[in-house]
């Protein structure tokens, strides 16, 4: 029948689209993860400098045209031009390097061995390197554009830099960029002393050229923590973020502290009390217009009532009063629902018993919805901490040094972002930017996750 | 099996036939070994005691228990010779053909017109005229058409339950159905409604075949013309009420009877 | 004594509630009351141009207004469809393993700040839709309401959820006894019978969007303008405040419009919160019928 098969058809493809839109979280949130962590995963390594001071140079493949004998004395033999294979040089100039003993060389002897202790390099070209290195020297100031034509490098003059601010992802200067980008190499700048003048590396073969010194650095990514616990540095390009961690922290903390107490015992009064049920008709009509304000009317009301009126300015005593009165909804109606259900009997039993009715709160029922009530506290906090629009007038602050106090602005995660995005200028405080939210989420997450596995564990004790 | 806007030809007189037929609800041998006849056009009550599997059996005519996962059988239930079972059968077509009321009305959200033309109007090949008429024959057949004649756009909800449960009965008719089943359709309601429906119930005999499960001994006695006696998910007896009633064969079935047990 | 002394702890702890609602209230209207008086409201309502920085200044917030309203229309056409249709999933089709995943995985949406969704808008979905559909800039309302759409989608679930799991499972029976199949059951029995529920989704959607400031102020762009397509640069009312009132003097006349408009907000928050206990309460009267 044409109509039984339209019927079938139908209900497919209607199952297919709720499929669809069903699995739609989960892929939008897969899709979301990864990437922040791609964007945002850079902040949590650092480039290690481990240093390596090569006073000796043992050369592999080190080509050097021409070489003769131009000196001989003992422990230094000049050699014009010529090829070193493995440490072998067959014409070149070489200085100070190891004779075998009791050898005698004439000028113009081709030399069939020879180890170099010293070298020295002019007009040194890097002909290619691997990811981790490079070469800088401190003898000039002025850093160019390497010149990528052709398939190497040519580092003419390298800018010499003060190499602890180079020891992040993010200190990497606009001047080579461009050229990491192309190559997919990553340069890290050392505080090495080597000076090239003329000649060709090609990692260590010389063609002409005086190498003076070689400390060699290699840079190694390591997994860092640095983002969490050091403050912002270099105008916001680098550094870390702990100043704003500490301060959300402060914020939420604070808030939870005026919010808790208040909406327990209001939810005390709304299940265990309730009377006069027209005033707890209008309470409970404030409180769910409260819950449905937008933020940023709370941030208005701070402002007005914190900041300007109550003359707190613009501090983290504003900020976490404003939040406290944004979360006191949330905790209300958690506690409400964890006192309700309480079980009858247990308020039974202690009333039985001769206590009174505070008493059996106080002592029996409170403790009894006590897990239920922290996992919507806890639900609470992660919602605080995330809040940015309550916060912009009345605590936030784009960087600040020195400890955070109650009565001074404080820099927080949620802002951070925020203003990071809309008021930073450079590409790698996107970077940052993802840094931080990555740690905000990873917050809000282990908040979230707590309080489902209290939540889980009180009903797994409660199934007995 | 034919669309429910066309006349139905079946033979012979029994509606349904049940061979061998077994059920498990995971682990649990819920139904053992039932074989028994539903005849045509008359009424069959299937009492028992609670949980003997009544309501069960009932619900694998139309497949209902389909629903349930852990469900396993073994055996036949045959319609017009079919095995209801069978693979190739489509479930929504059986069900066209195998109407259900059940223990407590359940009228849809939607007016009282349209609860009763919900099964034709799914079916999709209904005409209007077609549907009108048929939702007023099905609604006379449940008599409860002289009541909600001039409130059919009313919402069902707000009939009482009594009518709400005839609503149930003409709703579950109007598919044209040639078996009906009932799974205690007077349980949830008051003594003249139940007294009105088991009326009703010996008049419907005439349009459809009827299966009704009760755990009142005095509504089956006073419905059916046949009855089977269900305990324990086996079937003791099944018979002529009259016969059944008066002189069983098996001797619980005269406990159950005199009421020695329930 | 105690006894009297705990009660009143407890009344007074509940009152705070309505004191900060009045606090809120009084402090929102009164300053916004000075833009009232002194630029009169249907002016400021029904103004078409938003220009501040001007001389003499302007404050017709109509545009602000059309702004947030086609922001929240974009967001309610992709997350209601999302979100009621996940809800349907989730009650009607999934298996448990299946929800198991499911409902933490829409409770986690709902736990991501609104900021890092901004931020997700402006570095991935802006450029995605900008190069879709041949944009010339990344920010504007669609990016903004799809974000939201996105956004809103827990909420509309989780209240959708809720109302289809309450329609009795006695009514999904009686449908496929009469021949129906289950997707006939759930969009002929089940959805509609869940109605009011899903309204309060609905309502709850369009306050969560219209409140919401974070992500549009990131994400709509940034022009007073009235728009005039889907891909417009906006500034619905929320950006509107965020953005100025950092620049906006004290004391000022700006800053009162400002205010003005958080009054405008208000209302329309508190008007849809109406309708939401309106339509909840209905639905609690229906349970009970049933």
């Amino acid at each position: 029948m044409k109509t039984k098969q339209i019927r079938r058809y139908t209900q497919a493809a209607g199952f297919a689209v709720l499929r669809f839109a069903a699995y739609f979280s989960i892929i939008f949130l897969l899709l979301f993860i990864v990437l922040l962590f791609s964007k945002g995963g850079a902040v949590f390594f650092k480039y290690r400098i481990h240093e390596k001071t090569v006073t000796d140079l043992t050369v592999k493949n080190m080509v050097i045209n021409n070489a003769v004998v131009l000196n001989n004395t003992p422990y230094s033999i000049l050699i014009n031009e010529g090829t070193i294979i493995e440490g072998t040089v067959h014409q070149g100039s070489v200085i100070d390097a190891d004779i075998e003993e009791d050898e005698d060389y004439a000028e113009n002897t081709a030399i069939s061995r020879l180890t170099i202790h010293k070298l020295s390099v002019e007009r040194a070209r890097l002909l290619d390197y691997s990811a981790d290195f490079v070469f800088s020297s401190e003898y000039k100031n002025t850093w160019r554009e390497p010149d990528t034509s052709g398939s190497y490098a040519h580092i003419a003059d390298i800018t010499a830099v003060k190499p602890e601010l180079y020891r992040g992802f993010n200190y990497r200067p606009r001047e080579y960029r461009n050229f990491v980008q192309e190559n997919d190499k990553e340069i890290c700048i050392t505080h090495t002393n080597i000076a090239f003048e003329g000649g060709e590396i090609s990692y260590t073969t010389v063609y002409e050229g005086t190498l003076i010194d070689v400390p060699l650095s290699l840079c190694v990514k390591r997994p860092s923590l640095y983002f969490i616990t050091s403050v912002p540095q270099e105008g916001m390009t680098g550094g870390g973020i702990y100043p704003a961690i500490l301060g959300t922290g402060y914020m939420t903390l604070l808030a939870i502290l005026f919010a808790f107490p208040i909406g327990v015992l209001a939810a005390i009064f709304l299940n265990e009390y309730a009377y006069p049920p027209l005033l707890v008709k209008i309470i409970r009509i404030a409180i769910n217009t409260l819950a449905g304000v937008p933020s940023i009317v709370y941030g208005l009301f701070g402002m007005v009532v914190f900041v300007n009126y109550f003359n707190l300015s613009i501090s983290i005593l504003s900020g976490s009063l404003t939040l406290a009165i944004l979360i006191l909804p949330i905790i209300i109606n958690a506690a409400e629902e964890a006192l309700k259900v309480v079980p009858l009997e247990y308020r039974e039993a202690a009333l039985g018993l001769g206590a009174s009715k505070r008493q059996m709160i106080w002592t029996v029922v409170l403790p009894a919805g006590l897990p239920n009530i922290l996992t919507g506290a806890i639900i609470a906090v992660g919602r605080a901490a995330g809040e940015t629009a309550p916060i912009l007038f009345t605590a936030a602050a784009f960087y600040l040094i020195g400890n955070p106090s109650l009565l001074k602005p404080c820099m927080a995660l949620p802002y951070h972002i925020y203003a990071l995005m809309t008021e930073g200028t450079a590409d790698v405080q996107t970077t940052i930017a993802y840094g931080t939210a990555i740690v905000l989420l990873a917050l809000v997450l282990v908040i979230n996750g707590t309080a489902i596995i209290i939540r889980y564990r009180i009903r797994k004790k409660r199934n007995l | 099996m034919k669309t429910a806007c066309q006349n139905k030809q079946t033979q012979g007189d029994i509606a349904v036939r049940v061979q061998n037929f077994n059920l498990w609800f995971a682990a649990n041998h819920v139904l053992r070994n039932i074989s028994m006849d539903f005849k045509k056009k008359k009424v069959t009550a299937i009492i028992g005691p609670s949980g003997c599997g009544k309501s069960t059996l009932l619900r694998c005519i139309n497949r209902m228990n389909d629903l349930i996962s852990s469900t396993r059988i073994e055996g036949e239930i045959s319609i017009d010779g079919e095995n209801v079972f069978n693979k190739e059968i489509d479930v929504c077509d059986l069900r066209t053909h195998v109407g259900m009321v059940f223990q407590k009305p359940n009228p849809f959200p939607k007016t009282i017109f349209d609860n009763v033309a919900y099964g034709l109007k799914v079916q999709r090949g209904c005409k209007s005229d077609d549907i009108q008429r048929i939702v007023k024959e099905s609604l006379e057949k449940a008599w409860i058409w002289n009541e909600v004649k001039d409130r059919l756009r009313d919402s069902a909800l707000s009939l009482s339950g009594g009518q709400q449960q005839r609503l149930c009965i003409a709703r579950a008719l109007a598919t044209l159905p040639e078996v009906l089943l009932l799974d205690e359709p007077t349980s949830a309601l008051d003594p003249q409604s139940t007294a009105r429906i088991e009326e009703l119930l010996l008049e419907l005999k005439n349009h459809v075949t009827v299966i009704i499960v009760t755990h009142n001994i005095g509504q089956a006695g006073r419905v059916s013309d046949f009855t089977s006696f269900l305990y324990l998910g086996e079937l003791i007896e099944y018979g002529p009420t009259e016969k059944l009633f008066t002189a069983p064969d098996k001797k619980e079935t005269a406990r159950y009877l005199e009421g020695k047990f329930g | 004594m105690r006894e009297q002394a705990f009660f009143f702890l407890v009344l007074f702890a509940a009152l705070t509630s309505i004191i900060f609602l009045s606090a809120i209230i009084i402090s929102i209207f009164s300053e916004g009351a000075k833009i009232f008086q002194s630029y009169g409201i249907s002016d400021f309502v029904f103004g078409t141009s938003w220009h501040p920085d001007q001389n003499p200044a302007e404050y017709g917030i109509l545009t602000l207004i059309a702004g947030s309203v086609l922001v929240t229309l974009i967001s309610l056409a992709i997350g209601l469809p999302l979100g009621v249709g996940t809800a349907v999933y989730i009650a009607e089709l999934a298996g448990p393993r299946q929800r198991e995943i499911l409902k933490p995985a829409v409770e986690l949406l709902a736990g991501i700040p609104s900021v890092i969704f901004g931020l997700f808008g402006m570095v991935f979905l802006g450029p995605w839709i900008a190069s879709l559909f041949g944009l010339p800039t990344i920010l504007n309302a669609a990016v903004a309401g799809v974000m939201l759409g996105i956004m809103i989608v827990p909420i509309v679930t989780s209240i959708s959820e809720d109302a289809i799991s309450s329609v009795p499972k006695s009514l999904r029976e009686a449908s496929l006894a009469l021949g129906a199949n289950t997707w006939e059951t759930i969009t002929r029995v089940v959805v509609p019978s869940a109605k009011s529920g899903i309204i309060t989704a609905i309502v709850l959607g369009f306050g969560r969007s219209v409140g919401e400031t974070m992500v549009v102020l990131m994400l709509a762009g940034n022009s007073a303008q009235f728009p005039k397509s889907l891909f417009s640069s906006v500034r619905p009312m929320t950006s509107t405040i965020a953005a100025e009132m950092g620049e906006a003097p004290m004391g000022s006349t700006h800053v009162a419009a400002l205010f003005g408009i958080g009054v405008v907000l208000f209302i329309i928050t508190l008007f849809s919160n109406a309708i939401t206990e309106y339509f909840r309460t209905r639905v609690r009267k229906t349970k009970i019928k049933i």
